[in-house]
């Protein structure tokens, strides 16, 4: 596989050319500078023209993590399933699928950190096996380029990608950047990916010198990722089923909002509402879906009335069981990337983080 | 033992329904109505007892609704409705000759094979009626296949009994021993008045040949499983439909999802030992 | 058969009527769904035969009880629409001031002329089957209502809070910018309107059905708002809380 140096100043003329075949998405910065000194950054398609904050010249390659992962560009907030006519005289009217319809244009999704990288790996997982969704495979399946950055260090306090080991992946992605001083060592990943640093020939190849810092570079994010190490991934299943009863759900449920930003912020949640919607003339309309989080009271609530997770502290132990132990009994894998998104929503600290790492206490002997 | 989670070949989902007709209609209690559906292609539901469909009323939305009809009284296929909601709602003022779309069966029906050639115990609580009556009548239509059979069947008031002609074939049947209790009656009402368990001391079963399928409220499991192991029933022998709330049927929107489970697919129905591992189940 | 709609205005600034109004678009598709047979800022019709009836605003007068009433009997369903009607909204403020004073405040020398009561939502008035929320109750939301009436199915509004579309739309948390909000406790179904243009919510959807105000109460204290702070920057739409039953 090929390895390139990509110099700061070339960054450009690098995006231009990706934007040459695709519509690049990028990381652009979202916020000023808050009060904690950071800022917010969002993944936004990038218009391929010159300059303007919405240009391709926005896009931040060193950034801690986008509020939203890149998963809305497969599974959005809110799309629609079906379109249907309606009959208004009690029969049942027509209706088309349109997954069939979906044709996005290619795509270089640019700047996705490893935790990115993995979640995307487990929606695939998800909705790509047993029954499959077509809406996200349509989606997931356009002409796509995906260019990972590597993570030199933890992005916040609330991130525990080191404990769920998520913080380098090798695989899931064409294009690696790692920051190497004044410009990214991009190495390849796959067959596209090679080919793309192949024909970008105004980079000059890794010399040895740089390969090396390279070398020294991934066994840093090791060493650091290493030392974050908060607990064992490896017993997280085994730790939340002896835990099912403990207190630590009462506890931190007690001061949880339900406001369901954890649930809408999580790479790897996946649930989804189907409702209708019709025209004012009730003739036409569509059969959407919309994000849904298990965190909010009506989640789990039937026609009738009757709430089967009424109580919060249910609703937060399914929550991380499910990215814990129940999807892991199904696939064999965590539900969780460790991005730590939710827990620097959450408005009064509830972090899957707090309880893996609770419950290996009470539980991991 | 344990549940075992469903995998199924690839396959490409499909939220399009297939348009069914109403072929009649019958208001069985204040709130119920019966509607006896055919696919408008002609073609045979091919559902199991105990499985569920997906409703579906454009510009409405979708309801799941349990099949209550036995798959062997074809062509066509039966729903009892409760006028709860939305699509319930719309639904109810449909009339014969009116179309609506169904998607489905989904979800794993009752263990046929495991209760063949076994004495049943089969237990209804209010509107669990509906699902229940698909396996009543199947084995009805399958009689020599099974043991001795009692339906056990409790609800609030006389007005609320649903199924009143099928009540009536099986409580004059002798292939089958009928047993019906209200939670209140009125002066003059002349048959039991209590929970369903008050019924059970009647049920003279070999426990060790028994199974056991229950299909009621929340609240009504707890107290029929532990009168049924009292009986000498085991776990292994008893099973049960669970309610949730179901958006696709296709295991793929989560709300169904009891703990590891997804009620659509590896439910509702399920066997009350492998419970065991369920324990938000009941 | 097109159902016939008649829309009442009671204590408000009339906004909500307003929003009905800023359908412009699809007005006139909505005119062919449904009869207006009341509508004041739009019609000089006055007929009484109508099967649903918005209603605005809240009852503040000794007759508006009287009116509510009556519109009740007449009226399929009554959906109340807007702050001012599902709760009392800003008008609620008032019945945390002595009532004599409120009255001379307002209407000065003449105050005696003008006979005033305590503010009360519909709901607490006339049973309310439907309810569009927001100041000014949101457009969307309308329009749902409407076509759900149409339809025949119970209209699909959020009863999660407003956080849930900050989330959606991205938009940058105002406690992580170091501002305040009561989102997390506010009813969504305005997109985020206010926080999405960096202002905090202020409540006007009301409490969502799940809220955990006290656990809230607690996170804007470590903002420097204190729990009397809390409850004032609630009055200004949902005083009502503090006295319902």
């Amino acid at each position: 596989m090929t390895n390139k140096f990509l110099a700061n100043q070339e960054i450009p003329s690098f995006l231009s050319a990706l934007a040459q075949e695709y519509q690049v998405i990028a990381p652009v910065r979202r916020s000023e500078v808050l009060p904690d000194g950071s800022s917010r950054y969002s993944f936004q398609p990038l218009n391929a023209g010159p300059g303007d904050a919405t240009g391709l010249s926005a896009a931040v390659l060193d950034y801690p993590i986008a509020l939203n992962d890149p998963k809305k560009f497969f599974f959005p907030a809110r799309e629609e399933l079906l379109r249907f006519q309606r009959d208004g005289s009690g029969q049942f009217g027509s209706a088309r699928d349109l997954s069939e319809t979906i044709a996005p244009p290619p795509r270089a999704l640019v700047g996705l950190h490893p935790c990115d990288v993995a979640a995307l790996e487990q929606l695939d997982l998800y909705f790509g096996s047993d029954r499959i969704d077509p809406y996200y495979q349509a989606r997931r399946s356009g002409r796509l380029l995906l260019v990972a950055v590597s993570c030199l260090s933890p992005c916040s306090e609330e991130c525990f990608c080191a404990s769920m080991k998520t913080y380098r992946v090798d695989s899931g992605y064409d294009l690696l950047l790692t920051r190497l001083g004044e410009g990214f060592a991009a190495t390849a990943a796959s067959e596209l990916g090679d080919q793309w640093l192949q024909r970008l020939t105004s980079l000059a190849p890794l010399d040895a010198d740089r390969e090396e810092l390279l070398t020294e570079v991934f066994s840093e994010i090791e060493e650091t990722f290493a030392a974050g190490v908060a607990f064992d991934a490896a017993a997280v299943p085994r730790n939340l089923a002896k835990g099912y009863r403990d207190p630590v759900w009462r506890e931190e449920a007690e001061r949880c909002l339900s406001c369901g930003s954890c649930n809408l912020v999580c790479p790897t949640c996946y649930c989804f509402d189907v409702f209708d919607e019709v025209d004012i003339a009730a003739t036409e309309g569509a059969r959407l879906r919309t994000w849904d989080g298990c965190m909010l009271k009506s989640f789990a609530e039937i026609a009738g009335g009757e709430n089967f997770r009424a109580a919060r502290e249910a609703r937060l132990r399914h929550r991380i069981n499910r990215k814990g132990s129940y999807l892991h009994q199904r696939y064999g894998r965590l539900f969780c990337v460790g991005c730590g998104r939710c827990a620097s929503a959450c408005l009064v600290d509830i972090s899957p983080a707090t309880i893996f790492r609770t419950l290996e206490e009470r539980y991991g002997h | 033992m344990g549940i075992k989670l469903r995998h199924f070949e690839p396959s490409k989902v499909s939220y399009l329904s297939l348009p069914a007709r109403i072929e009649s209609v019958q208001k069985l209690t204040r709130a119920e109505t019966l509607y006896r559906i055919q696919l408008c292609d002609g073609r045979p539901l091919g559902h199991q007892p105990g499985q569920f469909v997906q409703v579906s009323l454009f510009g409405v939305g979708e309801a799941p609704i349990s099949i209550t009809s036995s798959p062997t009284q074809t062509p066509g296929f039966e729903l009892c409705v409760r006028r709860v909601g939305s699509v319930t709602g719309a639904l109810a003022r449909l009339s014969e000759g009116a179309t609506l779309g169904i998607r489905g069966p989904f979800g794993s029906g009752f263990p046929v094979q495991q209760l063949t050639g076994r004495n049943l115990v089969l237990v209804a609580g209010g509107l669990g009626l509906a699902p229940l009556r698909s396996l009543i009548n199947y084995v009805l239509d399958k009689r020599p296949d099974f043991g001795e059979v009692h339906v056990v069947y409790g609800t609030r008031s006389p007005d609320d009994i649903l199924f009143q002609r099928d009540i009536i074939s099986w409580s004059t049947s002798d292939i089958v021993r009928f047993h019906l209790t209200v939670d209140i009656a009125p002066v003059g009402w002349r048959g039991n008045v209590g929970v369903v368990t008050t019924l059970f001391p009647r049920l003279t079963v070999d426990p060790d040949n028994t199974s056991a399928v229950i299909v009621g409220p929340p609240v009504m499991y707890k107290f029929v499983v532990r009168e049924l192991l009292e009986m000498g029933v085991s776990a292994d022998q008893m099973f049960l439909s669970l309610e949730r709330r179901m958006k696709c049927g296709l295991g793929k929107c989560g709300h169904c999802q009891i703990n590891q489970v997804y009620v659509c697919q590896e439910g509702p129905c399920f066997c009350y030992a492998d419970l065991a591992d369920l324990p938000e189940a009941i | 058969m097109k159902p016939k709609v008649a829309f009442f205005s009671f204590t408000s600034c009339e906004g909500c009527q307003l929003t009905v109004l800023e359908c412009e678009d699809i007005l006139l598709d909505m005119l062919g769904q449904i009869e207006i047979v009341r509508f004041r800022e739009a019609s000089s019709l006055k007929r009484d035969d109508y099967e649903i009836a918005f209603i605005e605003g809240s009852a503040s007068r000794p007759d508006d009880v009287t009116r509510m009433r009556k519109i009740r009997e007449r009226a399929n369903l009554v959906v109340a629409i807007g702050a001012c009607a599902v709760s009392g909204g800003v008008n609620f403020m008032k019945n945390f001031h002595y009532l004599q004073r409120t009255r001379e405040h307002v209407y000065g020398a003449q105050a005696d002329w003008f006979p005033t009561t305590q503010v009360q939502p519909v709901e607490a008035v006339i049973k309310v089957d439907h309810s569009v929320y927001g100041c000014p109750m949101t457009k969307d939301e309308f329009l749902e209502t409407v076509k759900s009436l149409l339809v025949g199915r119970t209209p699909r509004i959020p009863q999660y809070p407003v956080c849930v579309e900050c989330k959606m739309a991205e938009n940058v948390c105002l406690f992580h910018r170091g501002q305040t909000c009561l989102g997390p406790v506010i009813r969504a179904g305005c997109q985020a309107f206010c926080p999405g243009l960096g202002a905090g919510c202020d409540g006007c959807r009301g409490l969502a059905p799940d809220h955990n105000l006290a656990s809230l109460t607690n996170v804007l204290g470590e903002y420097g708002m204190k729990p009397e702070e809390v409850r004032r920057k609630l009055r200004l739409f949902n005083g009502y809380i503090e006295v319902q039953p």
